[in-house]
């Protein structure tokens, strides 16, 4: 049988590939991709930075899986230690550690991207189709009753008491085991991530994956690419070997990830001819409550989150006539809530404290359940994507006026609800220990200060960097996803949303990628390559 | 992780904490990230003897926990090997806000160094640098403390203690091609090391 995977013993250094297509990049941009290609008897190859761990090299141990999983081990943060960056550096990507909630791209967000950012075939009649093709091929359902467990269940109470809307969030999942380790990798292929769904189906139509591949310099003249260098990566070590490969191609697809695709770009020193690579940057910053119940929690089994809250998704301002939505007249609300999922590493690390006063908490670990607010990021308070001098990457992100606010509105409704859920205590995961012993005490939220690395938060759903548009100096791809003043290099993932997609983002991704794939392979056909 | 830009304003607060921020990026330069130190944690591919010895003193400080327990979970060694796995600016961040903590309470009016200092004198002081308007100092505490947190409760010697009940399915830890890596070299650096000292 043919070889479709290769990893890092199976690389001598020097090989030469030709394929049709590159994608760099393996999570649900640059998989979606290479499935919807190959489809069409496209030749492709994928390349993938970190390892290819199937899910027989899931132990379901927090740290292991970190060092499989995760980009920098999770320990890469923002500028300011603020946020710690969560991102996939496995084939899959991130989806191998996402929670599969799937959420099609909300209306509003396609129809400020269509109105504002003039983005042309990406409009509900073009991505609907998509939506169905995965929603079908990752089995995407509402949670059923059986995936609540007793933070959910708990959180639906509360909701339904105060009124609040909410929902039963979408999930890709089949035959699901509910053992919590979703942050760890699925052990039973459940999950339906990429890993188990497009991967496989484009290996099964000829692609090529390539794991520990690192991509390297592009090689292009005259706004066309031929092909790329790839580092070898030594999978013992996380370096580079120092062994190369290269490919040529009729086209390259940039699908790194949002925290990654612009920096890629940019270490290709195109940011001189492309001002806005790297600027509009989006990532759901998320505050997380903790709350202490009587009873067993047990937030780390069953799915993370069944049930979510959308009550106050959209923000609301006094004066919404005028659209001048600042943070003057900001009235409430701009993210969604869920229940939170923490197994006991990272929760000892986002509860606060030193000490005996942190030891408390965890010695009532099971006791102890809570809430994440996803906040939809301001448009006007982006952060940005930088190279500093020394080559590395940095994420740079300030809270803004506006997004100070919304971020304490989320924590504010957090405190209320996990109250109403029943919750003795209540402790918001930042450096301050701000601590809440019922709801009367909610003025107490006024102490909260917005310093860095004050507030102990995630950003697992990056956004921007390569955002699409008209304007080359406004955006770095144009409708078609081709990088401006490129025939045939394209971005697939979500560095080219305009703004944040406010949801998870993982199915307007791939949504996205089905749409870049057409014109990928439109050009592919095309006359363009025989000239 | 922590901007080296503010580590460096940080140190310009004491002539000691720029000599040590001094001999720390020194050091950087000439070992680089293949350092190996010898010491009561074991080898280490990562952190000098000092650093190591703050890591442990924050960490004691950090966790309250009975004498031993830190011992048990490897604290300092599994740290050791997470750092020598990520990016070298992450991996020389981290080190600096290590030698930064060490000299930290000179700065803050204390005439000794933060490993020096007893649990309960490292306890408060971790409790003022967490309210300190630094923003640097904030943040020195925030990584430190974070990393450790994580190491020490996802080590499975902790999880009895707070009723966690590990794998879904009790499947066994699994090395990793990385965690191989790490112990052979940790392994024949000890073995030389001591190869060495019997030829002395």
């Amino acid at each position: 049988m043919r070889k479709s995977i290769y990893e890092y013993s199976d690389y001598n250094g020097g090989e030469h590939f030709n394929t049709q297509v590159v994608v760099i990049g393996t999570g649900c941009g640059g998989a979606s991709v290479a499935k919807k290609l190959s489809d069409q008897g496209i030749d492709v190859i994928l390349l993938e930075q970190g390892g290819y761990y199937p899910s027989s090299k899931m132990d379901q141990n927090e740290l292991n899986m970190a060092g499989k999983l995760y980009g920098e081990r999770s320990f890469a943060t923002s500028h300011d230690a603020g946020n710690v960056l969560a991102y996939g550096n496995n084939v899959g990507g991130a989806s191998v550690h996402y929670w599969a909630d799937s959420y099609r791209t909300p209306p509003e967000k396609i129809q400020r991207w269509r109105d504002h950012f003039q983005i042309e075939g990406h409009d509900t009649e073009d991505l609907n189709p998509a939506f169905e093709e995965i929603e079908a091929e990752l089995n995407i359902h509402q949670a059923d009753d059986s995936l609540f467990n007793t933070m959910n269940s708990k959180l639906r109470s509360a909701t339904e008491a105060l009124n609040w809307h909410a929902h039963r969030v979408p999930q890709a999942r089949k035959n699901c085991l509910k053992s919590g380790h979703c942050m760890q990798g699925c052990r039973y292929d459940a999950k339906q991530s990429q890993l188990v769904t497009h991967i496989p189906k484009a290996l099964k139509n000829g692609a090529k994956l390539f794991a520990d591949a690192r991509a390297g310099k592009l090689i292009h003249s005259k706004g066309k690419v031929t092909g790329l260098e790839v580092g070898i990566m030594d999978r013992a070590s996380n370096k580079l070997s120092g062994k190369y490969f290269t490919i040529s191609a009729t086209s390259i697809v940039v699908a790194a990830g949002g925290f990654n695709s612009s920096f890629y770009l940019m270490q290709q020193t195109f940011a001189s001819t492309l001002p806005a690579l790297g600027k509009y940057f989006s990532m759901n910053p998320s505050t997380i409550v903790h709350a202490m119940f009587d009873e067993d929690i047990t937030q780390w089994r069953n799915i993370p989150a069944a049930w979510g809250v959308d009550e106050y998704r959209i923000r609301t301002h006094q004066i919404q006539a005028t659209k001048d939505q600042n943070a003057d007249n900001y009235t409430e609300g701009g993210y969604l809530l869920m229940p939170n999922q923490l197994h006991p590493a990272a929760l000892a690390a986002t509860i606060p404290g030193i000490g005996k006063d942190h030891r408390e908490w965890m010695k009532n670990l099971n006791q102890v359940g809570g809430t994440i607010a996803w906040m939809d990021d301001i448009e006007e308070e982006l952060g940005e994507i930088r190279v500093k001098d020394d080559g590395h990457r940095e994420v740079f992100y300030e809270y803004g006026p506006l997004t100070k606010k919304v971020l304490k509105d989320g924590i504010k409704k957090q405190v209320l609800v996990n109250f109403q859920a029943g919750a003795k205590k209540v402790l918001v995961a930042g450096i301050q220990a701000i601590t809440f012993e019922s709801a009367d005490q909610i003025d107490k939220l006024e102490e909260l200060k917005f310093e860095a690395g004050g507030l102990f938060m995630a950003s697992p759903h990056p956004g921007g960097g390569c955002r699409m548009g008209r304007s080359i100096e406004s955006s770095v791809v144009d409708s078609k996803h081709r990088v401006h003043g490129f025939e045939n290099l394209f971005v697939a993932d979500s560095s080219v949303f305009p703004t944040s997609s406010s949801l998870d983002p993982s199915l307007t991704i791939m949504a996205f990628s089905y749409i870049a794939a057409n014109h990928i392979a439109q050009y592919i056909n095309s006359s363009e390559v025989d000239a | 992780m922590i901007p080296r830009r503010r580590l460096l304003k940080l140190a310009v607060a004491s002539p000691l904490v720029i000599s040590a921020a001094t001999q720390v990026a020194c050091g950087f330069i000439q070992r680089g990230s293949e350092d190996i130190s010898f010491t009561q944690f074991g080898t280490l591919l990562t952190f000098n003897h000092e650093q190591a010895n703050t890591l442990f003193a924050f960490s004691e400080a950090c966790l309250a926990l009975e004498p031993g327990e830190i011992i048990d979970a490897n604290v300092i060694a599994r740290l050791d090997e997470e750092f020598y796995f990520v990016s070298s600016f992450i991996r020389s961040d981290f080190k600096l806000a290590l030698n930064v903590m060490e000299y930290l309470p000179i700065v803050y009016g204390s005439f000794s160094r933060f490993s020096k200092l007893s649990t309960i004198q490292r306890e408060d002081l971790l409790d003022k640098f967490s309210h300190t308007k630094s923003d640097t100092v904030r943040a020195v505490v925030h990584n430190l403390r974070m990393a450790v947190m994580l190491t020490f409760y996802g080590h499975e010697s902790s999880w009895s203690a707070i009723k966690y009940d590990g794998s879904f399915s009790n499947i066994p830890a699994q090395q990793s091609t990385q965690r191989k890596h790490y112990q052979e070299r940790t392994t024949a650096a000890t073995q030389a090391h001591q190869h060495e000292g019997r030829k002395v």
